[in-house]
């Protein structure tokens, strides 16, 4: 008989030499791509003015706030502004912060292209990047969203000098997200959750959560377990929060899967945003009684937590402690948290 | 709990469009027999081998400049493959896109058994299982591939070997 080692090692050398003669398929296309970037021209017209700059409008009524094409690509860079930043009081000419931020930055050494988007031009790119998905932007007003300005880096440009400036240069700026990852200029509390993604960076990237962003928040929870094919309930308010019901399957292999595409809808979607409109809209009493009964079930679970602990301190005993020891660890310290 | 703060000592590689394909070429295989050990179903491996892949072109400016443009491919793929959902809508999608598939792969080899027992283990057990056996990777490698710490690793590979020895003796018996 075979010990576990040896069987393993041997299937796996068998798998090996079965894969060598497996042939490669073409390699993926820009199909995707230039769908994408079809759908970005189809909402955005190009005009040469007099002057001879590139301008952009979002064909929406947002004014022309880009300077430069715009390359086919995400910008390497995107810096945060608040909402009302790219707004202009009137005149044609007039010159707003947004535009005066992109000719600075276009001197820059090592930048390929820069764009601002005004708050309404930034609604216009979310609705279409999060097309597929019911009710993730239904509701949304520009004032929900930042202004921002995209930058794009030559090929051998050194990201992280250019970030360093542009934190120098802008210090206004709210967020710099870089690639997936943000570099943060000014931190609200919810920051310290790391796994933030991209659309909830976004929609609370102007430091403000409103009721009207929690609701499409949830929302789009909604949505993408809708488009998962998983049965939901409408949202309703239930002591305060917005809850549903989704799934009425039977086995467990299903609900496992159920909760699986769950998980990955609210990360996409709403649980940082969730988290901080709670927090706002709770008083410090309320919010700190919630804090103390997570407290007491990470130390009935063995961890040292103070009697009334601060939202920091269960954010370093839930993603630190418990993170870093094991799988289970970090599973039983979630469920601290989502409980209450 | 880590911040993705840009520091200042990593380097920035640029790679171009030419190079993802020298990519894919390098890793298709691999990565195919990894989704392949953890799906158990050639089609579901091989659209969501695709799928991991496709993401990576899209945004190949931002991981074709990361020092393991591989382990994050591995990463999207042992995430996917132990997904239930995913695992059948890519196979949905592979009947609906295939006429054939290519030739199954592991039918009738002796290994057909031990990778059935590895799928049956806990999700992380069996990404842990595929990457250090299928892929040869050292703990660390694991480690970075799957955003876990080494220790997590080393825990992972011990319960799953203690589970895969009851499994696979009891198979023989």
């Amino acid at each position: 008989m075979l010990n576990t080692e040896q069987q393993l090692r041997d299937a796996a050398t068998e798998l090996r030499r079965q894969l060598a003669s497996v042939s490669i398929p073409p390699p993926p296309s820009h199909a995707e791509r230039s769908r994408v970037a079809g759908a970005l021209a189809l909402a955005t017209a190009v005009v040469v003015t007099g002057v001879g700059i590139w301008l952009y409008t979002a064909g929406d009524g947002s004014r022309p706030v880009a300077a430069g094409p715009e390359p086919d690509r995400p910008a390497d860079i995107t810096v945060l502004f608040p909402s009302e930043m790219g707004e202009v009081a009137s005149g044609m000419f007039a010159v707003s912060e947004l535009d005066t931020v992109v000719d600075q930055l276009s001197a820059l050494s090592g930048i390929e292209a820069v764009s601002g988007w005004d708050a309404a031009r930034q609604l216009t790119e979310f609705t279409i990047r999060y097309a597929d998905t019911t009710g993730a932007t239904a509701r949304l007003t520009s004032d929900d969203l930042p202004s921002s300005v995209n930058v794009w880096l030559e090929a051998d440009a050194d990201a992280n000098a250019v970030t360093e400036q542009l934190r120098a240069l802008l210090p206004e700026a709210l967020h710099i997200i870089v690639g997936d990852a943000y570099v943060l200029t000014d931190v609200p509390w919810w920051d310290w959750d790391v796994t933030i993604s991209r659309y909830q960076m976004m929609v609370l990237g102007d430091n403000e959560v409103t009721t009207r962003e929690y609701e499409v928040s949830v929302a789009a929870v909604v949505g993408c377990l809708g488009n998962a094919g998983i049965w939901v309930s409408d949202p309703v308010y239930d002591q305060g929060q917005l809850s549903y019901i989704y799934g009425g399957t039977e086995t467990r292999e299903e609900q496992d899967a159920n909760e699986a595409v769950h998980e990955q809808c609210t990360t996409e979607f709403t649980d940082t945003i969730a988290s901080a409109w709670y927090e706002a809209n709770y008083s410090e009493e309320e919010a700190q009684a919630t804090r103390d009964e997570i407290g007491a079930c990470l130390r009935f679970k063995g961890y040292e937590v103070s009697e009334h602990p601060t939202t920091d301190e269960i954010g370093r005993v839930v993603f630190e402690e418990a993170w870093n020891e094991s799988e289970e660890a970090r599973s039983a310290a979630l469920d601290c948290m989502q409980s209450f | 709990m880590n911040h993705a703060f840009i520091s200042g000592d990593s380097q920035v590689v640029v790679v171009g469009d030419g190079s993802f394909e020298d990519f894919y070429r390098r890793e298709y295989r691999p990565v195919l027999g990894l989704a392949l050990v953890l799906t158990g179903s050639r089609t579901a491996a091989e659209e969501l081998a695709m799928d991991a892949f496709e993401k990576a072109l899209r945004d190949w400016h931002r991981i074709g400049r990361l020092d393991a443009p591989g382990a994050w491919v591995r990463r999207v793929v042992s995430n996917s493959s132990v997904s239930r959902f995913r695992r059948l809508s890519a196979e949905a999608r592979a009947k609906l896109r295939l006429a054939g598939g290519g030739e199954p792969l592991l039918d009738g080899s002796p290994g057909v058994g031990v990778w059935e027992a590895v799928r049956r283990l806990p999700r992380r057990q069996a990404q842990v299982v595929a990457l250090f056996y299928v892929e040869g990777y050292g703990r660390a490698e694991v480690a970075r591939a799957l955003g876990i710490s080494e220790e997590s690793v080393k825990t992972h590979l011990e319960r799953a070997r203690r589970h895969l020895e009851k499994e696979l003796s009891d198979a023989e018996h």
